[in-house]
């Protein structure tokens, strides 16, 4: 609240009473509160204001992120600050020192930031590593003091310290609150730019024994304790599209500052000189993978949207729409995918129905054929038991039953298999694909048939492979193509003076089960060989022109293929294959 | 002379299990009985015009149709009887069979009460056509004077009366008589009327 109050009323200021001045905004970072800021710069500035007319500069006390956006944002014209941040942000909007701090406490180095490993003094913690597993205080993880150069010092041991330490509580600006967590006990420890403690105590916040900084690196010249290397000095910088002129006068008014003058005391230093190099804090965030160039993208889109939120927050909404929009598009391709998928469900149990239509019409056609396959083991039963009974009239012992009724159960097996047969073929079932011997789906096929090629005297020549081959196919709808295309020719054989010689060929080569069924009939008109597979094209008077379109769809269920050609010898030769594995 | 019981039975049928299960009933019953798996056997071991028999035929076998087999036999003119056994047939099948002279058409399975008294009545039809043929044979032998006496005598003419209607002497009548009844295996009157009447049937 203070912090605003304060910018508010110096912003008035420069507003209203110094219109006739060019209104120069110097950012500073405040890292002990604002109050602290101003009492440390405000001279400072008043010096520059009064050593280059026509211009006033005003202060601006900041925390990191404040400074942080003020400089992407280029809202202000100058920044006083740590080499940590200069280096983070200054790299990647073009910022350039024009001085750097001279120390007045360590008025003999020039390198004077570090960090330093805080704990009670009355605490069990004697090194860094008694704090394995504890709990951890700093002030940001962009703090350059307060926290990076420490975790610099933590890297180059090879130290994760989000995995080292249990938890690390940030307790961001101002700093001087860690130091009141160490003292509370809130945290083991805290990480703390060097010099706090020092100065806390000269202003008589806290008192200096009663606190440890732990892994204590010397450093000739450099009266605080600290736990790091050091590094340079805060500086004055500008921002990239601020005047050179301005900056020159600047920066001469910088160097020119006398080491006893107000400002320089107020900002503990014995004035300004040239800008050092920040060479080693390239290096630090190099080895912590933290360099500005190095950033991630996302980190840096991150930063382009807090600087342009606004662009930001259209681009998010557009995203947002688009994505509303994935949702929808998703929603209308489901509804359409099961819309579909019922179809296709729909059309697939017709085409079973269509299947199993065409067997029961097969089977009709083969009626009386059938009847009177069934009837060859019934005569026999019949006549073995009327021949049993009038034997038995004749003599009662003299016979051997045994053999007779062997002979009776023989043939009733016979008739079951025969409507087993039927049954099989008839049955309306889902297609299931199983393990099927082909010799023996073959085999049962031609049983089925044995009427028809019998009337038709026909010839068979069957040539099945020497081995067993077992494939995964729906039996029943494979031994539909076999009966189809087996009856097919019959029909076409009947229609020619020859005797008919139909030869049926099973071979399996290359993975794959390659079926041929050669008559000798009149042959295939080329014309219409491509449209034999057509539904409702037939060749046939009486014909539906089903036969061959069902037989191309199971082939084609089953990923085989079926074509038809003529026999060089005269006839018709129908192909068709089904992959050889077992998961065909 | 054979008797109808002798009169073998003879079945064709391409299925061994209702040929054997046939043979098996028919034997049975004594009745003689051969089996053939084709038409094809069956004519060429079996002499069909000069021997009584009885043909139980199945109608569809490979090779010949048992229809086939039929025409064969009335082509070579037979004295065997025919029983259609089969496994389906239907109304022109049927008239077509009786139409050539089928005894009987049945479909499988067939009782033994309806086959038996069939195969019965076959057996007799056979026989009668046998013997006709044994008599045609022997009638064939005679020299026309001899017929003409036949004739004569099968209308119940005395010698006397023969004598007279011929112009020749009575001795000449009762010789060619004597020779005559020699030549047909007839002992008396009697057994020429029965050949008679055979031979007319």
């Amino acid at each position: 609240m203070l912090r605003i109050f304060l910018l508010a009323s110096l912003l008035s200021v420069a507003l209203f009473c110094h219109a006739d001045n060019q209104a120069i905004k110097v950012g500073v970072l405040s890292f002990r509160g604002a109050e602290k800021g101003l009492q440390r710069w405000q001279p400072t500035l008043d010096y520059l204001t009064e050593q280059i007319p026509g211009t006033r500069f005003n202060i601006l006390p900041m925390t990191l992120t404040e400074l942080d956006h003020a400089v992407m944002q280029q809202n202000i014209d100058f920044v006083i600050t740590n080499p940590g941040q200069y280096v983070r942000i200054g790299s990647k909007y073009g910022m350039s020192w024009l001085a750097t701090l001279k120390s007045r406490r360590h008025s003999m180095r020039k390198k004077v930031i570090g960090s330093a490993l805080v704990v009670k003094a009355d605490a069990p913690y004697q090194a860094l590593s008694d704090l394995k597993g504890k709990s951890l205080g700093a002030v940001d993880n962009l703090a350059f003091g307060g926290f990076q150069i420490y975790w610099g010092e933590l890297a180059e041991r090879g130290i994760n310290p989000a995995r080292y330490f249990q938890t690390i509580n940030f307790s961001h600006y101002p700093v001087d609150a860690l130091v009141y967590w160490v003292r509370d006990a809130n945290v083991a420890g805290a990480i703390v730019p060097a010099c706090l403690l020092e100065n806390m105590h000269e202003e008589g916040l806290i008192k200096i024994d009663e606190y440890r900084v732990l892994d204590l690196k010397k450093h000739d010249g450099f009266n605080c304790q600290s736990s790091s290397q050091l590094y340079p000095n805060w500086s004055f910088a500008k921002l990239k599209d601020t005047s050179t002129i301005l900056a020159e006068k600047i920066a001469r008014a910088l160097l020119a500052m006398n080491a006893d003058s107000p400002a320089a005391i107020a900002a503990g230093s014995t004035g300004w000189t040239a800008p050092v190099s920040t060479y080693e804090i390239h290096q630090l965030y190099q080895r912590l993978k933290i360099h500005p160039w190095q950033e991630v993208w996302w980190q840096q889109a991150w930063q382009w949207v807090l600087v342009n939120w606004q662009w930001g927050g259209f681009i998010l909404f557009v995203i947002i729409l688009g994505f509303l929009h994935h949702l929808w598009v998703q929603l209308l391709v489901n509804r359409r995918t099961h819309e579909l998928e019922a179809v296709n469900v729909e059309l697939h149990q017709q085409q079973q129905e269509l299947e199993h239509a065409q067997r029961i019409a097969i089977l009709g056609e083969l009626s009386s054929d059938l009847a009177h396959e069934l009837n060859q083991p019934l005569a026999a039963i019949n006549s073995y038991a009327e021949g049993g009974i009038i034997r038995l009239k004749k003599d009662h012992n003299n016979h051997d039953f045994e053999n007779l009724l062997n002979k009776i159960s023989v043939e009733a097996q016979r008739s079951g298999k025969i409507i087993q047969r039927i049954r099989g073929f008839a049955k309306k079932q889902q297609a299931e694909k199983q393990a099927t011997d082909i010799s023996r789906l073959v085999n049962e096929s031609l049983l089925l048939l044995q009427i028809e090629l019998k009337k038709s005297a026909t010839n068979l020549a069957l040539s099945l492979p020497q081995e067993k081959i077992i494939i995964n196919i729906d039996p029943v709808a494979i031994q539909q193509v076999l009966i189809n295309l087996i009856r097919n020719s019959i029909e076409a054989m009947s229609n020619t003076e020859r005797v008919n010689q139909l030869i049926l060929e099973v071979q399996s080569a290359n993975k794959e089960i390659l079926f041929k069924i050669i008559d000798n009939g009149p042959g295939i008109n080329q014309s219409i060989s491509d449209q034999i597979f057509t539904p409702f094209i037939s060749t046939k008077k009486q014909g539906l022109g089903l036969g061959m379109s069902i037989c191309k769809r199971i082939i084609e269920a089953h990923n085989g293929k079926i074509w038809v050609e003529n026999n060089p010898a005269g006839g018709c030769i129908v192909n068709f294959t089904l992959p050889g594995d077992l998961n065909g | 002379m054979v008797d109808e019981l002798n009169v073998p039975v003879y079945i064709v049928d391409d299925d061994p299990s209702v040929r054997e299960a046939l043979r098996y009933m028919l034997e049975g019953y004594d009745f003689s009985v051969y089996d053939f798996e084709n038409g094809d056997n069956f004519l060429s071991s079996i002499d069909v015009s000069a021997e009584p028999g009885c043909l139980i035929l199945d109608s569809k076998m490979p090779g010949i149709s048992g229809q086939e087999v039929h025409d064969k036999l009335n082509k070579l003119g037979t004295t065997f009887s025919i029983i259609f056994l089969t496994g389906h047939g239907d109304v022109p099948m049927t008239i077509k069979a009786f139409r050539n002279g089928a005894n009987d058409f049945f479909q499988k399975p067939i009782s033994a009460m309806e086959l038996i008294p069939s195969i019965k009545k076959a057996q007799q039809a056979s026989l009668l056509r046998y013997q006709k043929y044994c008599n045609e044979v022997l009638f064939s032998a005679l020299t026309n004077r001899e017929k003409e006496l036949f004739y004569l005598v099968s209308e119940g003419l005395t010698n006397k009366q023969i004598a007279d209607k011929l112009s020749v002497s009575l001795r000449t009548v009762e010789v060619h008589r004597s020779k005559m009844m020699l030549k047909l295996n007839a002992g008396n009157i009697t057994d020429l009327v029965k050949f008679y009447d055979v031979l007319q049937s």
